[in-house]
């Protein structure tokens, strides 16, 4: 435990100086990413021991609030969640420091460097934490500091209301987990998060305290309808945030999920189920937003959506599975969703980071405006390539390894699987089957209109590579993804642990379940590396065929059209409008406003077009402002004058003070 | 025979689902008839051994007659006459009520099983093709658009009725294949008497414009 | 590894590779024969391969490396989902529980190299293009899972050589419609992704109406020569697992399961050809109704095997 502790106070102490060292910004900005460097290093280690098979590590601190004690464990549970948060934020760390070097001058960079800081610690005490009260500030702590670095540049209007949005879902979704570990402390008499296991929810209705976690938690993991946060919140923060946000700080949400269910009885399959269509129609409706997006980040942002509601799918199968007595099943989807969650991790990392480098470049997040950035960023561009070529799930990417143990896990299901589980596992494999092809359709666009062809604007044109200060860290998260998933069999061995504690199952049958295909040296990996092999093979051979019979250089072939321009080439929109206009389902169409050329000499013509989200415009949206009609009547209260809201303070107090006295007395 | 027999319900389904993506009514007005033809193998297939010849030939052949030949015929007059020959872009597109018609298969097919009936099943497909055909054709009848299509999707409910209704035969002879053709015919008039006076107030078929009646 | 066991290993690997590009040549052919004309020879394909090997190539200004990168892993994860499929008479030469996700994953990453590097050379044809490619292929590959799902359900297997291997008899006795109804659905999902008539019409010269050939029009020399022997691989696939599911697993025995395999392709390229001969090609918005349709029809076989 002395490392993680260390590691704690690390990110603590990195994230004051840093603050102290507000008026010398160059070496705030060192100490801060050494302090984060430093502490995710340290941490990493206690983290992989306990998943290669080390004792749980425990820690038991006097801790004065009421109610409250300073109890953390890393059990498998946490330390499968912990491995991606340090991992990713090492590279994540270093790309920030390269990040900050433009705004070195600006105001508000100390907070922001130690809200960093701090918010690293924070995500890796929400994992670690196992008293309530401990989990619940470090929850609010988690979601404070976040909000305060998503709103590093709130002088712009659109990124305050992105903060906004994101502290009001952060604060809507915590007030369930509140009544959630109200509910399940009453029944333990305590608030440590064994006594609850101990009693397993006593007299709590399992179905409502699964029902507090999943809203309290899927607003973070942004499950659907809860995901609205989602899409503003990554694009406005700067992109090494959203790498750790979209790697991990989602991944807490289906964390909470999950410590919940270790602390209810063994769930029945109704629960499996409900996390099952829950995920479906997240991975769905999320890749299908994805596919409207103009701007990178948001895209990136919505195919989030889509990875998180692939894990909860397969975590939603494992639970079912488990319910219906297949253990082995069970084990290979929860095999699964956690390996899920390390790859995406990375490569989601991978890819906001490289989006992050792409945007520095440019200074737009606009797909219709970059166009041939592979060709003027080839290192950056290179590595963005490689991370949609592993979130639509390609083989030999790591995307592709834990997608093949989800869809094998629910074969298995719908072959052995009796009347209507066989039927609902074939029906949720069509189902995750139609969301890796419209991944590759996301994913060819955001790779194929961003770096790829003629430059869309000048932006675009002008740009310039950065140095390796920027991709440096980025090929190593690169190589990683590759080796996951060349390799997904050693990482299998050091997630089973945190399965088996989730399924209750022994750790070695939870190992054997992925089969002889997924081993170091399986057939899947003899499958993937024959397909590398034969790749090189003809690359060779076709080097030397062309260095043999040479090559000639010309214009693209404009079918006949020979004042070709960057201007004709397909644009993002054109390319989704076929699947978007034709297949999706009328609340996810985009809204186009359209004003024809007319007449034979033409005026100036116009095409608008808006994604809408059905959850923001049918759901949340009328809710919220039914709700601000009904408060303004509140705001007669509100003068602004100092001493009227003291006087509300102080009749409150009374108030309460009296009711107290009334109830004790006799 | 039961081989044979569920042959002939797949092929129902299949029809169902030829219809749901057709969007040409000439071709959706002959799987309509060639389903109908179909159904009247059925009650030959399906008949019990000690059962009395003269009946099932007469349910066999009115049900080819009405549903396989004669309505048909109606129909494709009334296609001519009003000069429609496609469905019009309908309320729910095609990719989706095939969609949902096949789920709507899927679940009719999982568990029809289960349903309490109150005679012996006499084969395991019937119960569960009558649902699909009669929640195809519901689809149809809410989704399109034309009058002529509509009766159509009426057509397809009254097929699978006349499934359901096989079940029943031996139970309650002649009152069943008499409320079914009774029903289908009565049907077919009052729709066609609709499409008449549709087709002479709008010169139209789309129900669509029904709405400009309101006030 | 016996000595016997490497021969028809050789063998399989032959098949896979030198056989392909006769696919192509017959489907031609019936074409020509059913239209009244002679056509070219049945090895046309072979001929043409040969030229463009020794042809230089000709580069858009555009283009970098992604456009070279789509000729060769589509090719590469063609060959590779060969691999995977059951030879004659003999398992594949790489077969595990699940490797179907592995075939649908190479076929995807040969489509994903290919897209790109139509996009590669900003062309608004070839984006176009690519565009569709995509589209129609998400809708196919859900219908290709549920296809290899209710043959996997029928006999029991999770390999693609146990599903259409010795186990396969047995489920055609008991499972004959749903079995049927899945070989057709599996054979419009090749039609798809073949980019055959009725989705797309490999012989027009309109760019405006093509999907494949359209991404391809750049591609010059022995960049094109991958191109054409990808897409012919692709169709040995689908032709091979077809063959192996209709014609029941025809023979244990290498002889006959070479001669079953045979005659299946050729059932194949002709049914291919029959099909292209007698139908058009659907208007653009009609391609997903019938891949949707595809899916459901093999959707409602799984039922069939389910109850």
């Amino acid at each position: 435990m002395g490392p993680f502790v260390a590691a704690l106070a690390i990110f603590l102490a990195g994230g004051l100086a840093a603050l102290g060292l507000s008026a010398r910004p160059r070496l705030a900005v060192g100490v801060a990413t050494g302090a984060a460097v430093a502490g995710c290093a340290l941490g990493l280690w206690p983290a992989l021991a306990v998943l290669a098979g080390g004792q749980p590590l425990d820690l038991s601190l006097a801790w004065n609030p009421p109610l409250a004690a300073f109890h953390l464990r890393l059990d498998p549970l946490a330390a499968t969640f912990l491995v991606p948060l340090f991992a990713l934020g090492i590279p994540a760390s270093l790309f920030g420091a390269w990040y900050l070097r433009p705004q070195l001058g600006r105001r508000g960079l100390g907070a922001f460097l130690c809200a960093y800081d701090l918010f690293l610690g924070t995500l890796a005490l929400v994992f670690a934490a196992r008293q309530a009260v401990l989990l619940l500030a470090a929850w609010e702590a988690m979601a404070i500091t976040s909000f305060l670095l998503v709103s590093f540049d709130h002088q712009e209007q659109e990124v305050r209301r992105a903060g906004l949005v994101y502290l009001v879902a952060s604060h809507l979704g915590a007030a369930f987990l509140f009544a959630l570990f109200l509910l399940l402390g009453r029944e333990a008499g305590s608030f440590d998060l064994d006594a609850m296991a101990a009693v397993r929810g006593g007299a709590v209705a399992p179905a409502l305290a699964f029902a507090l976690a999943l809203v309290g938690f899927g607003v973070k993991a942004g499950l659907p309808p809860l995901h609205l946060w989602l899409p503003e919140a990554h694009p406005a923060a700067p992109s090494h945030v959203s790498a750790l946000m979209s790697g991990v700080l989602v991944k807490a949400g289906i964390y909470g999920i999950l410590r919940v269910v270790t602390l209810l009885p063994p769930p029945p399959v109704a629960h499996g189920v409900a996390l099952l269509v829950v995920g479906l129609t997240g991975a769905l409706g999320g890749i299908t937003l994805a596919l409207g997006q103009r701007d990178l980040k948001r895209a990136l942002a919505c195919s989030t959506i889509e990875n998180v509601g692939i894990i909860t799918a397969a975590l939603g199968a494992a639970l079912s599975a488990r319910a219906l007595g297949s253990p082995g099943i069970a084990a290979l989807a929860a095999l699964a969703a956690l390996l899920h969650v390390w790859n995406h991790a990375l490569m989601k990392g991978l890819a906001f980071l490289s989006a992050g480098a792409v945007v520095h470049a440019t200074g737009t997040r606009d797909l219709e405006s970059m166009g041939g950035l592979l060709a003027r960023l080839p290192a950056v561009g290179a590595l963005l390539l490689a991370a949609c070529a592993a979130l639509a799930a390609l083989p030999p990417w790591n995307g592709f390894a834990s997608e093949w143990l989800v869809f094998t896990a629910l074969l298995h299901g719908a072959v052995s699987g009796p009347g209507a589980a066989g039927l609902g596992a074939a029906l949720a494999l069509t189902a995750l089957a139609l969301v890796s092809g419209l991944a590759a359709l996301a994913f060819t666009r955001i790779a194929g209109v961003a770096l790829l062809g003629e430059p869309r604007s000048d932006a675009a044109r002008a740009a310039h590579a950065p140095g390796p200060a920027a991709w440096g860290p980025l090929l190593a998260l690169a190589v990683a993804c590759l080796a996951l998933g060349l390799f997904p069999g050693a990482a299998l061995r050091l997630v089973a642990p945190g399965a088996a504690q989730l399924l209750d199952l022994p750790a070695a049958e939870v190992a054997a379940a992925a089969g002889p295909a997924i081993r170091v040296g399986g057939a899947l990996q003899r499958g993937v590396l024959a397909f590398l092999a034969l790749g090189l093979a003809l690359e060779l051979w076709r080097r030397r065929r062309v260095k043999l019979l040479g090559q000639a250089r010309a214009g693209t072939w404009g079918c006949g059209f020979t004042r070709s321009s960057p201007r004709v080439q397909y644009t993002a929109s054109s390319y989704s409008q076929l699947l978007l206009s034709t297949l999706a389902p009328r609340l996810l169409q985009p809204r186009a406003r359209v004003t024809p050329p007319r007449g034979i000499f033409p005026g100036p013509a116009r095409f608008e077009q808006r994604v809408q989200d059905p959850a923001e415009e049918r759901l949340f949206g009328p809710l919220f402002h039914a709700a601000a009609r009904r408060f303004r009547l509140l705001r007669g209260l509100q003068s602004g004058r100092l001493n009227l809201q003291l006087l509300y303070t102080l009749v409150t107090l009374v108030a309460l003070v009296l009711l107290l006295a009334l109830r004790s007395a006799p | 025979m039961t081989a044979f027999a569920q042959t002939v319900f797949i092929l129902v389904v299949m029809i169902d689902f030829f219809v749901l993506a057709s969007s040409r009514l000439k071709a959706a007005i002959g799987a309509v008839a060639a389903q109908g033809a179909l159904l009247a193998l059925l009650p030959i297939l399906l008949a019990p051994q000690e059962l009395h010849v003269a009946h099932v030939l007469a349910l066999s052949l009115g049900a080819l007659l009405v549903k396989g030949i004669g309505i048909p015929y109606l129909l494709r007059w009334a296609m001519r006459e009003a000069s429609v020959s496609r469905e019009v872009e309908p309320v729910v597109g095609y990719v989706p009520s095939l969609v949902l018609g096949g789920l709507g298969v899927m679940l009719a097919f999982a568990f029809s099983a289960t349903l309490p009936l109150p005679t012996p099943e006499k084969h395991p497909y019937l119960v569960a093709t009558s649902l699909s055909t009669v929640w195809t054709g519901l689809l149809l009848v809410v989704s399109r658009q034309k009058a002529v299509s509509q009766v159509l999707g009426f057509l397809v409910l009254e097929n699978g009725v006349f499934v359901f209704g096989l079940l029943l035969s031996d139970f309650m002879p002649w009152m069943v294949e008499a409320g079914v053709l009774l029903d289908l015919f009565a049907a077919v008039f009052v729709m066609g008497i609709v499409i008449f006076h549709i087709h002479r107030t709008f010169s139209s078929l789309d129900t669509g414009k029904l709405s400009a009646l309101r006030d | 590894m016996t000595l016997h066991a490497l021969a028809r290993a050789a063998l399989q690997l032959a098949l896979l590779v030198l056989l392909p590009p006769l696919l192509p040549g017959l489907v031609a052919r019936v074409k020509a024969r059913v239209a009244g004309r002679q056509g070219p020879p049945v090895w046309q394909l072979y001929a043409d391969l040969a030229r463009l090997c020794r042809k230089g190539e000709v580069k858009s200004l555009t283009a970098g490396a992604p456009f070279h990168l789509g000729p060769v892993v589509g090719a590469a994860g063609a060959l590779a989902a060969g691999l995977l499929v059951p030879g004659p008479g003999s398992p594949a030469l790489l077969s595990f529980q699940g490797d179907l996700f592995l075939l649908t994953g190479l076929l995807a990453a040969g489509r994903f190299a290919t897209v790109l590097a139509a996009l590669d050379t900003g062309s608004a044809f070839e984006g176009m293009g690519a565009a569709r490619e995509v589209t129609f292929a998400s809708l196919a590959e859900p219908a290709l899972f549920v296809c290899l799902l209710v043959l996997s359900r029928a006999t029991g297997e999770l390999s693609l050589s146990g599903m259409l291997g010795p186990a396969l008899p047995g489920a055609w006795a008991q499972w004959a419609p749903a079995l049927l109804l899945c070989a057709v659905a599996l054979f419009v999902v090749a039609l798809a992704e073949n980019s055959r008539i009725p989705v797309d019409d490999p012989t027009t010269h309109l760019e405006l109406t093509m999907i494949h050939e359209v991404m391809v029009l750049d591609h010059s020399g022995p960049d094109l020569a991958l191109v054409l022997y990808g897409a012919a691989v692709k169709l040995y696939v689908f032709g091979a697992l077809l063959a192996r599911l209709t014609l029941g697993g025809a023979g244990q025995g290498i002889l006959s399961g070479a001669l079953g395999l045979l005659l299946g392709l050729g059932l194949f390229a002709g049914t291919v050809g029959l099909v292209e001969s007698s139908m058009a090609r659907l208007r653009l918005v009609r391609v997903p109704q019938l891949l949707v349709g595809a899916g459901v029809l093999s959707l409602f076989a799984f039922v069939l095997l389910v109850r």
